[in-house]
């Protein structure tokens, strides 16, 4: 079948970017053990690696990443429909992208950790606050690439619909969506590596659920291989959900990639 | 009998920061049923422009556009139109069975399967048996244009507008496309408007030519081929006749092209 993967056949050669990583655990092990760093927050690896492991068979450390999950995906889901939505709209009407233009810029630059203050105070600690500030992280990389993609359709496709009789609304979802659909997991990707990092934000600053609270409670406890062990999960998350992403990808827009309109 | 007339149709454009320019100065042209006519003329002269209006993809700023004798504001049903770029107006995300079927799976009491069917006769019309499950971009050119004139034919048009579809491929797939252009047009009784800037082609398909002048474009002149019917598109192009065409449209577009010195 067309497309397939891509995937470069990957060898473990001494140039592998792996060894260094490991040479970076090794390196933290004898660190900590030998005594080169001396501190009680500096627990060697394999300790934190027992405590990861411990709290993972508790159950405790996959209920926490279920929570953050789910509030993340919920966030990224609404704000990727609002931000489709709104870029389709630019995209369909001068004027509403004369009016609303530039209230999207102001909001835009807005570090997205700022407006969780003051979203505390409408919609509280809990979940609704933070699948907002997910949502709204989501949001501007959809609008920002849906209108890109817009303006890339090609104008023959459109037109070629029209000439066969296809009525508008099927024009939108049999042509203009899935040509701007690579334009839109391009946003997508960024919308997830966003949504990730301000969803445990959000959770560290407020709230007692999630990931990113259970960071911070350590923290205050003085319990460093916990500590550890939530940064470990987080980092191994993020690249999961990028390489889970990649996969999607490449099988949804397999066109793209084979016609070379990525470059 | 005329089954699509323009009569004194007007295009222009709104001039950055000037007057509106105008690219065609009341065109009147009446294309009988079942003809093969060519509009031949110099690039940048607003044949596509032409084709589109006709076509009901983009409305004149003055005239009328007639369809089997109704005015046309949108893309009439009896007419479809084949774009130059096959690439561009073909779905990558579809596979050639499904770009076909694209023609005719929204109308109403057609179900998928019967326009994948549709699709397959059709395929099989343009040499494409087999590669239905083929993706466009797995194609030559000129495998493409016949997915796009295959895509045409599924909509099952009277009229059939091509706008330079044989120009972007290769000398030798492009004759190759005129003798099944001919062939399709015997068969199924078409009309087909046909815009080009070659002459040869012009001449070798066509029952008549017609002349457009450089911008603002008008109508030159028309000229009846009178080369028989059925012909070779090939082998057509030995006759005297088709020479003495062929010197006298060339003579006509170099002197009116604006290429003289």
């Amino acid at each position: 079948m067309a497309g397939g993967t891509v995937a470069a056949p990957r060898g473990f050669r001494p140039t592998s970017g792996l060894l260094l990583v490991l040479g970076l655990f090794l390196l933290w092990e004898a660190s900590a053990r030998t005594g080169m760093v001396d501190s009680p927050n500096w627990p060697p690896l394999s300790r934190v690696l027992v405590a990861l492991v411990r709290d993972t068979a508790s159950g405790e450390i996959p209920m926490l990443v279920g929570s953050t999950l789910a509030r993340m995906f919920a966030g990224l889901a609404a704000g990727t429909i609002a931000g489709i939505a709104v870029g389709l709209l630019f995209g369909a009407s001068t004027m509403a992208q004369r009016v609303l233009g530039p209230t999207v810029e102001l909001i835009r630059p807005i570090p997205i950790p700022a407006v969780i203050p003051p979203l505390v105070l409408f919609l509280g600690l809990d979940n609704g606050m933070k699948i907002t500030v997910a949502a709204v992280s989501a949001f501007f990389p959809l609008l920002t690439n849906t209108a890109q993609g817009l303006r890339a359709v090609e104008a023959d496709q459109i037109a070629m619909a029209r000439t066969f009789g296809v009525p508008a609304w099927r024009r939108l979802f049999r042509v203009t969506l899935p040509a701007i659909l690579p334009y839109v997991m391009a946003g997508l990707r960024v919308a997830l590596a966003l949504a990730l990092v301000t969803t445990v934000v959000a959770e560290m600053i407020a709230g007692e659920q999630g990931v990113g609270h259970y960071l911070v409670l350590m923290q205050f406890a003085g319990r460093a291989e916990e500590m550890y062990a939530a940064v470990l999960v987080l980092a191994l998350l993020g690249y999961a959900l990028n390489r889970g992403f990649l996969w999607v990808e490449r099988r949804s827009i397999a066109w793209y990639f084979a016609t070379g309109r990525d470059g | 009998m005329a089954i699509l007339e323009l009569e004194a149709v007007e295009k222009s454009f709104p001039g950055r920061g000037g007057p509106p320019t105008l690219a065609m100065d009341r065109i009147s042209l009446a294309v009988r049923d079942g003809e093969f006519l060519s509009i031949l003329g110099p690039s940048g002269c607003g044949k596509s422009t032409l084709l589109q209006i006709a076509a009901g993809l983009m409305p004149p700023t003055a005239g009328t556009v007639r369809v089997a004798g109704r005015p046309v504001t949108a893309p009439p049903p009896e007419a479809v139109y084949v774009f130059q770029q096959y690439g561009r107006s073909l779905l990558p995300w579809r596979s050639v069975r499904d770009n076909v079927a694209f023609a005719v799976e929204h109308r109403p009491g057609v179900s998928k399967g019967q326009a994948r069917e549709a699709a397959d006769v059709q395929l099989a019309a343009v040499n494409l048996t087999g590669f239905g499950d083929h993706f466009p971009w797995q194609l030559s050119g000129g495998m493409q244009q016949r997915v796009a004139l295959a895509r045409a034919l599924a909509a099952e048009p009277k009229i059939m507008l091509l706008d330079e579809p044989f120009s972007a491929v290769d000398a030798l797939t492009r004759l190759d496309l005129h003798r099944l252009m001919l062939e399709l047009w015997e068969k199924r009784g078409l009309t087909v408007v046909l815009v080009t800037h070659d002459v040869e082609e012009a001449v070798a398909l066509s029952d008549r030519v017609a002349l457009l002048t450089k911008r603002p474009s008008t109508i030159a002149r028309i000229v009846e081929t009178g080369l028989p019917r059925p012909r070779d598109a090939v082998e057509v192009r030995e006759t005297p006749r088709f020479l003495e065409l062929r010197h006298e449209l060339l003579d006509a577009l170099l002197s009116r092209g604006g290429h003289a010195a």
